[in-house]
């Protein structure tokens, strides 16, 4: 099995090396006539040194907090951004240098901007990507069908996209985003602003084209929930560097450490003494509710849950792992992962 | 006062965008250099009918009237009955009619004393017409503002339909085509002929433009200035009324549709 | 191009939704240009003529323009004005990552129909000044007007082109397209020879606007009026028309490449 699973994923699709790209930023003074007549600029590395791969049919989740060079990669990958330094291999096409070929074999969705027309209804939107991308007649009408079915299409079709809800035109973004069957598919923010039944719907929606037409998906989001239903892998940047790329549950092991436990009960200072000393643990208490911080490299929940038991008037215990909010949190300002450079783990 | 904020803010915000008000400036030039070459050459040509001195005179003049509705009141008020933002007006312990009036004269006087006032000054230099200015005198300016209000109440009128439809713009621009023919923009109004000079008597158009700029150009005497004062100010009262009517029954509409 | 006429289709059936709407469009382009033609009508007979330009030479050569300008307008317009908000609000990278030619899926978004005023009260100006005209309307003389008239649809587009590109260059370019599509126009609204040398020149050599309607109907009325020879007002406006909308088209993928190399 193992062998057989190797095989079929070793086709790597996208290749990226030491990739660069600099911003100028206007530079505004305070002086008003400075400012009209020359203009300063700053130099800023948006993206420096950036370095991965990835194959076929994998799922990648791309993180970063804002300004961190995220949507610079993505636009490198794409073809609307030419590097500054380093290269993009898609397919073995340059996006820079062939933006059209490259256009023909990917699918893109802004989750904040809609690429259908505003005024005409959604069925024609469809109907006009079949001639832009050149879609088989019987190609267009399998998926068409096949999309309407999962993503609830039907309902709204006939309505031009200024008239439908942001759930509505996410799904009909997605729709004319794959449509054509491309080989990678980019969504930027695609749940934000979704409620919990879209999303979901959604999530359901890129799981399934993956495994049924092994389309490889890159993920840029906010939202941990997508990054954790959806991706085995995780690339964070910051600062225009990669700062992690590895397995979702290795980021979890190493660094998911910073555990929680939430305790109702009454409690008494000689007892929360006793928990305290315990290493790395903090305390914080609010009436009659407690909340235990704690690493679990250094101290094992089993001793402090065997503490807690001791307490008769205990009522009600919760244990925390850590969200994937604070891993990446911690991930941010983790010094060591700075100073020690990129990790890749796999 | 806050009024006056409100005027001191339409200032503000015109003033971000310097490379825009250089090519307002530059486009002020050319218009008022293009209306200049066409009356000379007609000026020139039929001397017997109107001369150079009248006709810069009247251009310049104009400038300075044209430029304080210079703000599109209809867009204005437009965008805010479309949007909805009318509601948030609602809120606030003003009246929506003056707000509006106090944004629209803020961006009128700024368009004035910022860009035209300058270039008319300029003008008149050049082609020595400094007797102008010495002839200003409070008629004009209380004709002027007359006529500035005048645009304004018609326009809201107009305005007003935005509770009804959304393309009011359309109206907008039917309103300023009607003004440009009518007022004197493009041909000073006595040199109509006699059935549309007869038209333009009744419509209160030429009062927001020709009126102001003949209490400085033609000899009147002093009960023809008064009598033309008041007309500017009946046709004012006129639409102000109208404007409220129309606005009361929006505003019923407002509440039982919710925009 | 087919891609293009679908889109046509498409948008005619969702504007035919509006139908007051769509016809008020048309109507009010209609309104202003004949407002228009009432103001020079009343300075004509007041004065007689304008600069020996009688008045159907006037509505000839101010159609001219109008025309022109509505024709271009109508597939130009709005692709070139909305790129503005395409590039200010990041709407445009949508367009960079469809696999066609970026100028023209941007004229594929929008054609706007409110311009069909432009031209029908164009081809009834057309028709209206031509008959009164002492000319002889031969095969020959109308396709001559043709040819002149699509050098005019030329050189208008090379000017909304080239505006429409200082977008990526500039952030707030409307001022500047404003007068270049709205202020500077005007000035050919009346003969160019009314100008001053200066200006003339400027109108000939800087900003070809004459081009469009002053050197083309002179040469179509056998007018000399203006500072060129007939028979360079003759054919120039074409191969002026050609060379220009060629070189905005240039200018304008130039500055596509310059965004892909900066961002924004």
């Amino acid at each position: 099995m193992e062998e057989k699973g190797e095989e079929i994923l070793n086709r790597t699709v996208i290749r990226v090396e030491n990739l660069g790209k600099d911003y100028q930023i206007r530079k505004r003074t305070e002086r008003f006539w400075k400012d009209i007549f020359s203009r300063q600029y700053e130099v800023k590395k948006a993206v420096e040194d950036v370095n991965f791969e990835i194959a076929e049919g994998e799922i990648v989740g791309y993180i970063g907090p804002n300004g961190a060079g995220k949507s610079t990669t993505i636009k490198m990958l794409t073809g609307i951004l030419q590097p500054d330094r380093g290269q993009v291999f898609v397919n073995g096409i340059q996006p820079g240098k062939c933006r059209v070929d490259n256009a023909k074999n990917i699918g893109v969705v802004f989750g904040q901007r809609t690429q259908l027309w505003w005024d005409i209804p959604v069925k024609d939107t469809l109907h006009l990507m079949k001639h832009m991308y050149h879609i088989p007649e019987q190609t267009y009408q399998e998926n068409l069908k096949l999309y309407s079915d999962i993503l609830g299409l039907g309902e709204f079709m006939h309505l031009p996209v200024r008239q439908l809800s942001l759930g509505q035109r996410m799904r009909a973004d997605i729709a004319c985003a794959i449509l054509h069957n491309p080989q990678i598919l980019y969504l930027d923010e695609p749940t934000i602003g979704l409620d919990i039944f879209v999303k979901e719907n959604v999530r359901g929606f890129i799981h399934e084209i993956n495994q049924k037409k092994r389309t490889t998906v890159i993920l840029t989001t906010h939202d941990m929930s997508d990054i954790e239903k959806l991706c085995s892998r995780v690339m964070v940047i910051d600062q225009g560097r990669i700062i992690y790329d590895g397995s979702l549950l290795d980021l979890r092991e190493q660094y998911g450490h910073m555990e929680s436990i939430e305790a109702k009960g009454v409690w008494d200072d000689v007892f929360l003494e006793e928990i305290k000393r315990l290493p790395s643990v903090s305390v914080t208490q609010e009436e009659n509710q407690i909340m235990i911080q704690y690493d679990s490299r250094k101290v094992d929940s089993d001793k402090i849950l065997f503490l807690l038991m001791k307490n008769q008037r205990i009522c009600d215990i919760k244990v925390h792992e850590q969200s994937l909010d604070g891993i990446i949190k911690q991930l941010y300002v983790c010094k060591e992962v700075r100073e020690n450079g990129i990790f890749r783990v796999y | 006062m806050v009024y006056l904020e409100y005027i001191k803010n339409a200032f503000k915000s015109q003033m971000y965008y310097r490379m825009n008000w250089g090519m307002k400036i530059m486009g002020i030039i050319l218009s008022i250099f293009l209306q200049l070459c066409l009356w000379n050459v007609l000026a020139d040509d039929h001397s017997d009918i109107v001369s150079m001195s009248y006709m810069v005179e009247y251009i310049l003049l104009g400038c300075m009237v044209k430029s304080l509705t210079a703000s599109n009141v209809v867009d204005l008020v437009n965008g805010h009955i479309g949007s909805g933002q009318i509601a948030m007006d609602m809120i606030k312990p003003i009246r929506f009619q003056l707000y509006m009036f106090c944004e629209s004269l803020g961006n009128g006087l700024f368009s004035c004393l910022f860009e035209y006032f300058p270039i008319v000054v300029i003008f008149s230099i050049f082609m020595k017409s400094f007797g102008l200015w010495g002839r200003i005198d409070i008629f004009f300016l209380a004709s002027t503002f007359l006529g500035l209000c005048l645009y304004f109440v018609l326009a809201y009128c107009l305005a007003l339909t935005g509770f009804w439809w959304t393309q009011t713009w359309i109206l907008g621009r039917f309103l300023n085509d009607l003004v440009g023919l009518f007022s004197g923009k493009m041909v000073p109004v006595w040199m109509f002929p006699e059935a549309l000079l007869a038209v333009s008597r009744c419509l209160p158009f030429q009062h927001m433009y020709y009126t102001p700029i003949s209490m400085v150009l033609e000899d009147f005497t002093l009960m023809q200035k008064c009598s033309l004062l008041g007309v500017q100010l009946f046709w004012c009262l006129f639409f102000l009324f109208l404007g409220k009517v129309i606005e009361r029954r929006g505003m019923y509409r407002l509440q039982v549709q919710g925009g | 191009m087919k891609l293009y006429t679908e889109l046509l289709k498409t948008l005619f059936k969702s504007k035919m939704e509006y139908r007051f709407n769509f016809f008020m469009e048309i109507f009010i382009n209609i309104f202003t240009y004949v407002v228009t033609y009432i103001g020079i009508w009343v300075l004509i007979r007041r004065f007689g003529s304008i600069a020996g330009w009688d008045f159907y030479e006037l509505m000839l050569l101010y159609n001219f323009n109008l025309f022109s300008y509505g024709a271009a307008c109508f597939v130009l317009y709005i692709p070139m004005q909305s790129l503005e908000e395409m590039v200010r609000m990041g709407d445009f990278d949508g367009v960079l990552v469809k696999p066609m030619n970026p100028f023209l899926y941007l004229l594929m978004r929008q054609g706007y129909f409110g311009f069909v005023g432009h031209l029908i009260l164009g081809f009834l100006v057309f028709g209206i000044s031509l008959s009164h005209l002492q000319l002889e309307i031969t095969a020959g003389f109308l396709f001559d007007m043709v040819l002149k008239l699509t050098g005019a649809v030329l050189l208008q587009s090379a000017v909304l082109i080239f505006t429409g590109a200082l977008s990526f260059r500039f952030v707030r370019a409307l001022a500047v397209r404003n007068v270049f599509i709205y202020t500077i126009r005007e000035f050919i609204n009346y003969p160019v020879s009314i100008y001053p040398k200066v200006l003339q020149v400027f109108l000939t050599v800087i900003v070809p606007y004459g081009f469009v309607n002053f050197y083309p109907v002179e040469a179509l009325l056998n007018k000399q009026d203006g500072m060129l020879p007939l028979w360079l007002a003759d054919g120039a406006g074409l191969l002026l028309g050609l060379l220009l909308a060629y070189l905005g088209y240039c200018f304008f993928m130039s500055s596509v490449r310059k965004y892909q190399s900066t961002g924004s």
